[in-house]
């Protein structure tokens, strides 16, 4: 009957927290590739600002509905278009930046901590070989 | 202060071993509280002002993840608000919309700073929030908790202005709209509180992280300070409703709650007891891992091991 390792125990020890905690929302960031992850949630992010920007402009339309009532005739519209779709353009951008920014963060930081761990198993691996040869 | 670290070591140890029941058991009062103050604040939908829907609806938070009491409290806030007006409903179904979609998908973990912040308001002890958040948070934690003062006084204003907004039966829905909007949107109160919540976060936050001695105790003390000198020079600036009283004893009680949550929480133990479970091919692995600062339990824990074995080897 073998004994207890030590070493052999910590290591375990860390590499089941790793995968009690954090490990679990790493590894499912790193079933994808680092451009499909990013790219996946980007564009989910500029549906959530497209959908924020429509509910705003929603509510101030509302809220100056009488006078944009007043206006519409002599208001330019194409002006107006223009420049609803200018803001909506630079809203959405800032918002996907951002998001690239945070996700691509994300990744590397899950792929750092699997890199990490794999690294545990490699260690594990061949504390275990030296058990076996020894 | 040993003994401190004693209650903390056996709340540690209790915790632990009964941790699955306990967070259910947290999450179901929480939603309770969450749900009740909800009913009792707002209340105009008779159907939900009911204790049997509340704990039913308690129930199924307790099994599910945190978020969904933020979710089923914003359901029970707008539904009371549709019962209340439909211009009400509209407009705090879209500020909950573009909290969730804007800033609360990118941060799942802060969303229940939307209801512990309205909590602790009604409790009496709002300050508490920026000084944990920054403790616990990060800088960005700042907009969680800003995003729970405006849900706070969002709420607010609906149950103090629900006579009012009854009474504009003259009035066309969408003058209506447009008053209800300027009271929730133009509350000064509201704004000085976001603005200096918001500072205290980032200020805590950004401290604690210092590479300086005692840098959690500079922090509790400067995010103290910071928060009422803000709220004065805006309660002057922003002409805000703010009680200069209250507001000194709050940050204080404030301050002793940061200070018992930084001892229970960060007290030099960075490490987090784990209870983890995994096997070879000669055993299976129960292991139970302790940071190393020990206290005094630990330490006759320890010692009565040693001395056990030293017995076992004698004989």
């Amino acid at each position: 009957m073998s004994t207890i390792d030590g070493d052999r125990v910590m290591l375990m020890t860390r590499m089941a927290s790793f995968e009690e905690n954090e490990g679990k929302e790493a590894i499912r960031i790193c079933n994808y590739f680092r451009s499909d992850y990013v790219t996946l949630n980007v564009v989910r992010s500029i549906v959530s600002a497209t959908v924020s920007y429509g509910l705003v402009l929603g509510l101030y339309i509302y809220y100056n509905i009488d006078q944009l009532l007043q206006d519409i005739y002599t208001m330019d519209l194409i002006e107006t278009g223009r420049r609803l779709i200018t803001a909506y353009v630079i809203f959405a951008g800032a918002f996907g930046i951002i998001a690239y920014v945070v996700y691509s963060f994300r990744y590397d930081k899950a792929k750092k901590q699997l890199k990490d761990y794999n690294y545990a198993l490699r260690e594990l691996l061949n504390i275990q070989e030296v058990d076996i040869d020894g | 202060m040993d003994n401190i670290y004693e209650i903390r070591d056996y709340i540690e140890g209790f915790v632990s071993r009964f941790e699955i029941w306990i967070k259910a058991a947290f999450r179901f009062i929480l939603a309770m509280i969450t749900l009740s103050v909800v009913n009792g604040r707002l209340g105009y939908m008779e159907r939900l002002d009911s204790s049997t829907i509340v704990v039913a609806v308690s129930l199924l938070c307790a099994l599910m993840p945190s978020g969904m009491i933020v979710f089923f409290a914003a359901v029970f806030v707008v539904l009371h608000a549709y019962a209340l007006s439909l211009e009400v409903a509209i407009i705090v179904l879209a500020l909950f919309l573009l909290m969730f979609l804007l800033y609360f998908r990118f941060t799942p973990n802060d969303t229940l700073a939307v209801i512990l912040t309205p909590i602790s308001f009604l409790v009496g002890i709002p300050h508490t929030m920026p000084l944990i958040y920054g403790l616990c948070g990060s800088p960005f934690s700042a907009l969680s908790v800003g995003f729970g003062a405006i849900s706070y006084f969002t709420v607010d204003y609906v149950s103090d202005s629900a006579d009012k907004i009854k009474g504009m039966t003259d009035a066309t829905t969408v003058e209506r709209f447009r008053t209800i909007l300027d009271g929730m949107i133009k509350n000064r109160t509201m704004m000085a509180y976001v603005i200096a919540f918001a500072a205290t976060v980032v200020l805590v936050s950004i401290i604690r992280r210092l590479p300086i001695k005692h840098a959690w105790s500079i922090a509790i003390g400067l995010g103290a300070a910071t928060e009422i000198i803000m709220l004065m020079i805006l309660s002057v600036r922003l002409n805000a409703d703010i009680n200069i009283p209250p507001l000194f004893v709050g940050t204080i009680i404030a301050t002793a709650i940061a200070f018992l949550y930084k001892l229970f929480v960060f007290s030099v133990d960075y490490a987090r007891t784990e209870r983890v479970q995994f096997e070879d091919d000669s055993y299976v692995y129960y292991v139970k891992a302790v940071p190393k600062i020990k206290t005094s339990v630990k330490r006759r824990m320890a010692k009565d091991r040693k001395e056990k074995k030293e017995q076992e080897e004698d004989y």
